[in-house]
């Protein structure tokens, strides 16, 4: 019957299901798929249609009426529609007047329109007739004609543009495949539990009672003969019927075949023989108890085991091993008897001698398996070893005599009557001591003799016996005592050797040794014998040479008595040993050696050795000789080879320096043959040229193909001069190389000539120039220009000022110089990096150009500093003033607006001084001075400001430098004073200090700081200034902490925004009052608004930062700068003064009463304490009260008076 | 693996499958989000995440309109679902009845509008009395009330001329005003014919800012789109920051300018990156809000509208990359 093969019906029949409806709904959904898609195409087309015949009507009339931002704006609201790709207007060059894409206007549509197929767009502008949307690759496209202008009177439009439309049907298809594939979710929806139900009905009527018949069947296997668990009608139930009926019948079977069995292991457990019986593949079936004991393996354990691991066998006298016989009988088939000297291996290791034999067990089927038989023949086999033994023994040559326990002499063999010519019968009986000779015999060496032999059974020693003529023999004698087996001695078997022989031998090698030793000793060389790598002899120069006595030499390694490094650089040890290899190997070696003497000091030697074979083992035999003079005479003579090398070494690099040095000077040579018309270039001329060595014509004509086209005539003129005239030929030109690249050469050369004056040949060498050339350049360049902005360089604008000025003078015309000077640009520099200065300075520079005329200068002197020379202004020098001042604003605007650098972003401002020429300097470097000066001034007038140059200015800078020069001096001569000035609260309690700096000038007695502080802060020196006044308050402070009456004051200190600005100053500060130890609470930071304003984001931080270290913040002057609530509820301030000058009106100004109720309002509001600075009346203070402001400063209470006395006027007035 | 478990397994599985699938009935077909707006380089960005293949095709439609009156009118006319706007602008739209919210903080205006006034005119106290032309738009109203304040004048102290930035040169020449409120591109020929800038934005952070608004329905239904135009938003920013070149060659064409130039064309704004559009957009109420409300004020007081709106959850920050 042809086997069926089944499938998992769970998987199959679900699966078929599943596939057949999914297949129907996918076949349905396709049919769909296309058939909407066709819809909507037509329905696209259609809207489209419609769509583009609108917009071409109404684009035309609004073009037409010159409204294009009205046509674009129609058309643009298309591109609403995801699917519009392109939807353009085209002119009649085919270029893109407006899109759905700006980036498209006024392009070729070609390029940019998607699509967009020239040809067709010919045609319909030719035709006048619109396309109308057609489909290409699921895109619509259409091109319909447009006027884009009309002459009056004519009907056709003299301009004919079109209307272009590229749409993607695409997303439109892909939301009818959602559709369709959401539809189908829900089909599969209904599949899925379909399938779920098929599965659950197929498991009910049919997996599970299969699953319960397998694991029927499973029990079955591991005889459970229960009947299964599946029972009814169905063919299942049937088929679990039969099962059960074949179960029973098998439980019968078994239980028959075991009762057998067991018989017959009781059988084989009474066979007195070892029984193991294999089945055919010579595996354990049976084991009985006596081949369990024999084996050492029991039945359970052996059962299974192949048979060569359980019955191990070699033969006893050979000990090879035998072939089982089991396999034996499984090839051959027949019945196996074993030989003889069969030796048992029992799994404990112990033997026994077996006999044995094996047969098949034969079925029908031919053998099924092999019986093996055996039993132990140990006793058996062991006498009769004896015996065979005894009679061998006796057979040897040499002396044997057996005794009894007694001594008695039982046997002797024909060695001994050889020996002694006794004969076995005339010993019979003797004594064994009666044959010893020895005078030991009668006294202690027979005790001895006898007591040990008691002891041990054993003797064996030299000694002397009688032979039968009465000579002394002197012999080995051997005696073993033979036992029973419980250890009592039965016999003593005695052997005896000949040594008379031997000690002649010996007497006579004693002999030969002392020549030896002799003639060793006699000889001028070293001599040594090495075996296994150590000293086994030597003679007595060996021991000389090695300074060692020979007791220390026998025995050690020829490395221990050298240097740990040979002069050749290897370890002696390590070279020692591989030359004794080399000896061994067969080579004969000699060598020179270095040995070190106890005394350290170095001997060279030479050796030769050989190899020997001693006793059958090989030696190295060798000679040692002393070389040490010869060898220092050959190193002296290798020094100076040596030397000689190193020279000639040095001569040969620096000729190849030489060499290449030339190479790369790119200096190259040539010949021309003129009548041969052949040049010849050298290896350098070739690599100037840029070409292969060798592969270059040796021709005029392929140098000049080389020469750069505009300097050929040049080259040309050069020769025929040289020629004709015979003048020196010198050229300067450039070639082109074959790469492209241009280089610049100079060719020298001169003219041989024959006897009559006509040119034969022209040589010389050509340089390749073209470095020289772009460094003349480039130093040029960096002469007249700054490196960082491009602009000219101080130089070169003194250079065209100084020409400017003469020029003007001559022609009498007017000029200007604007000194240009960035304001707090050093600030900037210092704390965004001295690179994101240079960007800026590139940026300022850039700004600068785009201001002036072609024929104006711009200059930068370094840092910030740059310079515009307007050298063409009107005569009139009040014009020209007027026109330098416009374009001095046209700069200030330039460079005001705003820079982003690193994402910071910040305003620059600009100071500027106007010089005008002739009229304000004869000479360039006096007009740049006081250009110069102007710009102080506009400096000084507020920054970000435009002053003139006027002679009265110089005196005012002059003084301005005095000024600066004494302000530096004014720190270290401790001109300078802090004075405060009290602050009260409602009750006049002093509650707070300001600092205030006071400069007592020996000459110009007390200057204002309104005078210096912006002098200081010019030149930097308010930084030290501004340190010191810090220090100097917070010291003041301290003292006052400490001095217990004042120990509730605050003190206010005012920090410049320069100060303020600089890195390091949060660290400045947190330093001072770690220096003082003040309470920082205690202490008022005042900084004006206008910090505020000028870098948002560093003065926040800083304040932040300054907050962290318990400060309090105040704002100073408030109400004067631009004041945003933004700022002043964002940052952590505690304070603000309100500016002497609104205080100063209070009463009278309603607006200043008005400004400063909403100071006090807000301030209350946002939980800022207030001051109010300036007050001199008590109407001005009660008006402040009375408003809400409880903190007053003035000369109402107090003027700033020196530390000491500055609470002393509330005390005088209390 | 014993039957019975595969069973369970199998079964498990179908009725996951089941819930997926009729989740997923109810899901609507999806059309691309359109996101509408008009040239303009603090919107640029968008058009350069486009350039950049930042944007799925079937997620995020740009739509490029010539003036931001057609970006309105198409968000008002549903065919559009977000747009880039000036914060005034979106708030005249709220308050016309269209439920918009601000889903990003495109840019600031920094120096980008100006007050500018003819010499002698020096400072800005000096505008009192003067005759100042000014849009009637949001924008105009903030920068002049920023420049008053600075001045310390009402605005009853000066002159306004309401005039479209289109008019604001030929009134200059006419000597029609003194001074007047505008930005580029009238700002630089206004500068070249000896105008000085008394004001800028740059003066009055965060108050002039555009925007980023999307429908209120688009924002409850679209999220995954919208995260996905703020992601590519945030994707084009970066590479404006760490490959300018690329970006400057890639956003030119449609700013019609030559490469070179495109940096100067960002000088007076400021684009806020994503922390500070966090910070503006998120909490209750945001930042932004609160600038909003008083920009509504500011609107009201001037006349451009008629009722202050209700601005209340007016910002959004959860379409934001790296939100939850």
């Amino acid at each position: 019957m042809k086997p069926v093969r089944t499938f998992d019906l769970r998987l199959w029949l679900p699966l078929l299901v599943a596939l057949i409806l999914l297949g129907n709904y996918a076949a349905w959904s396709l049919l769909q798929y296309r058939h909407l898609g066709d819809e909507v195409r037509q329905q696209q087309m259609h809207v489209w249609q419609e769509n583009l015949a609108r917009l071409q009507q109404a684009v035309s009339q609004k073009l037409l009426a010159g409204d294009i931002g009205g046509a674009e704006e129609l058309l643009t609201s298309y591109g609403t529609d995801p699917g519009v790709v392109a939807i353009a207007v085209i002119d009649e060059q085919d270029r893109v007047l407006f899109a759905n894409r700006f980036a498209w206007k006024g392009r070729p549509a070609a390029e940019t329109l998607p699509g967009f197929r020239p040809d067709l767009a010919r045609q319909v502008r030719q035709h006048d007739r619109r396309l109308s949307p057609r489909i290409e690759q699921q895109h619509l496209r259409a091109y319909y004609p447009v006027a884009l202008a009309t002459r009056p009177g004519q009907i056709r439009p003299s301009r004919e543009g079109l209307l272009y439309l590229d749409y993607d049907l695409q997303p439109a298809l892909a939301n009818i495949a959602r559709t369709l594939w959401r539809d189908a979710r829900l089909l599969l929806v209904l599949t899925l539990a379909s399938l779920g139900l098929i599965l659950l009905v197929l498991n009910r009527l049919v997996t599970r009672p299969l699953q319960r018949l397998g694991e029927h069947s499973q029990r079955l296997a591991d005889n459970d003969f229960r009947p299964a668990p599946v029972h009814g009608r169905g063919e299942l139930g049937r088929l679990a019927e039969a099962f059960n009926r074949m179960a029973r019948q098998l439980q019968q079977q078994i239980r028959e075949r075991e009762e057998r069995e067991q018989h017959l292991d009781r059988t084989l457990e009474s066979i007195g023989d070892a029984v193991i019986a294999t089945d055919a593949r010579g595996r354990i079936t049976r084991l009985n108890p006596v081949a369990e004991q024999l084996t050492g393996w029991t039945a359970r354990e052996a059962l299974g085991q192949p048979i060569e691991s359980v019955f191990v066998i070699h033969n006893a006298r050979t000990g090879e091993t035998i072939p089982n016989p089991v396999e034996t009988v499984l090839e051959t088939g027949r019945i196996v008897e074993l030989a003889n000297d069969t030796t048992l291996v029992a799994r404990d290791g112990s033997q026994y001698q077996i006999a044995d034999s094996a047969a098949p067990i034969r079925s029908e089927q031919g053998i099924e398996g092999v019986i093996l038989v055996f039993h132990d023949v140990s006793e058996a086999y062991r006498v009769r070893e004896e015996r065979r033994i005894a009679a061998i023994a006796l057979e040897t040559s040499n002396a044997m005599l057996i005794t009894d326990a007694e001594g008695a002499i039982l046997r002797c063999n024909p060695g001994f009557t050889r020996l002694t010519g006794f004969t076995e019968a005339e010993l019979a009986g003797q004594g064994i001591d009666d044959l010893l000779d020895t005078v030991p015999a009668e006294g202690a060496f027979c005790d001895a003799f006898t007591r040990r032999l008691e002891d041990t059974g054993d003797w064996r020693g030299a000694t002397t016996v009688r032979d039968r003529q009465g000579h002394r023999l002197h012999v080995w004698l051997n005696i073993t005592a033979v036992r029973d087996d419980a250890g009592q001695i039965t016999h003593f078997v005695a052997s005896l050797s000949d040594l008379s022989a031997l000690e002649e031998a010996r007497q006579a090698l004693q002999a030969s040794r002392d020549k030896y030793q002799t003639l060793l000793d006699s000889l001028h060389d070293g001599v040594f014998l090495i075996h296994e790598g150590r000293y086994v002899d030597g003679n007595t120069k060996l021991f000389e040479i090695l300074g060692h006595p020979r007791e220390a030499v026998i025995g050690h390694s020829p490395g221990e008595f050298s240097p740990t490094i040979q002069r050749d650089g290897t370890p002696s040890i390590e070279r020692a040993r591989d030359l004794v290899q080399a000896v061994l190997a067969g080579r004969p070696v000699m060598i020179e050696w270095t040995v070190q003497r106890p005394d350290d000091s170095l001997l060279d030697v030479e050796i030769s050795a050989v190899r020997i074979d001693l006793e059958g083992r090989p030696h190295v035999l060798g000679t040692v000789r002393d070389i040490t003079e010869r060898k220092q005479a050959e190193r002296e003579r290798q020094a100076l080879t040596a030397q000689l090398q190193a020279a000639l070494e040095e001569i040969r690099k620096k000729e190849e320096l030489l060499r290449l040095a030339t190479r790369a000077a790119g200096i190259g040579t040539w010949e021309w043959d003129i009548r041969g018309e052949r040049v010849i270039w050298s290896d350098g001329v070739a690599e100037i040229f840029g070409v292969e060595p060798g592969r270059f014509d040796e021709t005029y004509a392929a140098y000049d193909a080389l020469i750069h086209e505009d300097d050929r005539e040049t080259v040309e003129a050069a020769i025929r001069l040289a020629l004709e005239d015979d003048a020196p030929y010198r050229v300067e030109h450039r070639i082109r190389r074959p790469d492209g690249s241009v280089r610049w050469l100079t060719c020298q050369g001169e003219v041989e000539r024959d006897s009559d004056g006509t040119p034969v040949r022209m040589y010389g060498t050509v340089v390749d120039v073209t470095e020289h050339k772009q460094a003349q350049a480039e130093i040029e360049r960096l002469a007249y220009f700054d490196p960082l902005t491009g602009l000219a360089n101080r130089r070169l604008l003194l250079d065209r000022l100084q020409q400017a000025i003469s020029h003007a003078r001559r022609d009498d015309h007017t000029g200007a110089l604007l000194f240009i000077d960035l304001d707090r640009f050093k600030l900037l520099n210092d704390s965004l990096g001295h690179r994101a200065g240079d960007t800026l300075l590139q940026k300022i520079a850039r700004r600068l150009t785009g201001v002036v005329r072609e024929e104006d200068t711009v200059a930068r002197l370094g840092g910030d500093e740059f310079v515009i020379m307007l050298p063409f202004l009107d005569a009139d020098p009040e014009t020209a003033a007027r026109q330098a001042h416009r374009i001095a604003e046209k700069v200030r605007h330039a460079l005001s607006g705003s820079y982003t650098l690193d994402a910071h972003r910040f305003h620059i401002t600009a100071s500027l001084g106007i010089a005008l020429f002739p009229g304000d300097g004869h000479d360039a470097e006096s007009l740049l001075n006081h250009a110069d000066v102007a710009m102080y001034q506009a400096k000084s007038n507020g920054r970000d400001t435009i002053a003139y140059y006027h002679a009265s200015l110089q005196a005012v800078a002059d003084a301005r430098l005095a000024m600066e020069e004494d302000l530096r001096h004014a720190l270290q001569q401790d001109e300078l004073d802090l004075h405060y000035q009290l602050q009260v609260d409602e009750q006049g309690r002093p509650v707070a200090v300001e600092a205030l700096l006071r400069w007592q000038h020996p000459e110009r007695g007390n200057v204002p700081p309104n005078d210096f502080i912006p002098v200081a802060e010019e030149t930097g020196l308010i930084l030290p200034i501004g340190d010191w006044v810090l220090k100097t308050a917070c010291r003041q402070l301290r003292k006052w902490q400490a001095d217990g009456r004042h120990d509730h004051i605050a003190v206010s200190v005012n920090v410049s925004p320069i100060q303020f600005r600089h890195p390091r100053f949060v660290a400045g500060v947190e330093a001072t009052l770690a220096e003082t130890g003040i309470e920082p609470a205690r202490l008022t930071l005042e900084i004006t608004e206008g910090m505020l304003i000028d870098d948002l984001s560093d003065t926040a931080q800083k304040l932040r930062e300054l907050k962290a270290l318990g400060l309090r913040l105040s704002i100073d002057d408030f109400g004067t700068g631009y004041s945003s609530l933004y700022y002043l509820k964002h940052l952590p301030l505690d304070e603000l003064k309100i500016d002497r000058a609104y205080v100063q009106d209070i009463t009278e100004d309603r607006n200043d009463a008005a400004i400063v109720e909403t100071i006090l309002a807000m301030a209350r509001h946002l939980g800022l304490e207030v001051v109010a600075e300036g007050v001199e009346t008590d109407e001005q203070a009660r008006f402040l009260r009375d408003n809400g402001c409880h903190r007053y400063q003035g000369y109402l209470y107090a003027r700033p008076r020196p530390a000491a006395d500055c609470f002393a006027s509330l005390e005088d007035g209390d | 693996m014993p039957p019975r478990s595969r069973l369970h397994r199998l079964a498990g599985l179908l009725i996951a499958s089941l819930a997926l699938l009729l989740a997923a009935c109810g899901e609507p077909p999806a059309d691309p989000l359109r996101v509408g707006s008009n040239v303009w380089p603090g919107y640029e960005p968008l058009y350069l995440a486009r350039e950049l293949g930042a944007y799925d095709r079937a997620a995020v439609h740009l739509v490029e309109l010539p003036s931001a009156t057609q970006v309105m009118h198409q968000l008002r006319s549903g065919n559009l679902e977000a747009g880039c706007l000036t914060l005034d602008e979106a708030i005249g739209q709220i308050a016309r009845g269209l439920d918009l919210q601000v889903v990003l903080v495109m840019d600031f205006s920094s120096g980008a509008d100006v007050l500018l006034a003819r010499p002698p005119i020096e400072t800005l106290a000096q505008l009192r009395g003067k005759r100042i032309g000014v849009e009637q738009t949001g924008t105009g109203a903030i920068l002049l009330d920023g420049a008053l304040r600075a001045a310390g004048l009402e605005p009853g102290e000066v002159k306004l001329e309401y005039l479209p930035v289109d008019q604001h040169e030929q009134a200059w020449r006419d000597h029609r005003v003194d001074a007047v409120v505008t930005f580029e591109p009238v700002m630089s020929r206004l500068l070249a014919d000896g105008a000085r800038i008394l004001f800028d934005s740059s003066r009055i952070p965060g108050r002039i800012v555009d925007v980023l608004v999307v429908t209120r329905r688009a924002a409850e239904t679209r999220g995954p789109e919208l995260r996905h135009l703020l992601a590519g938003y945030f994707r084009a920013r970066e590479v404006m920051r760490h490959d300018p070149e690329r970006a400057n060659r890639l956003m030119a064409p449609r700013l019609r300018v030559s490469p070179d130039a495109v940096p100067a064309l960002f000088e007076g704004i400021v684009l806020p990156d994503l922390a500070a559009n966090r910070r503006l957009l998120g909490g209750r109420p945001a930042p932004l809000e609160h600038t909003a409300q008083e920009l509504a004020r500011l609107m009201a007081a001037n006349r451009l509208l008629t009722v202050v709106p209700d601005l209340a959850g007016l910002t959004r920050d959860d379409f934001l990359p790296g939100q939850p």
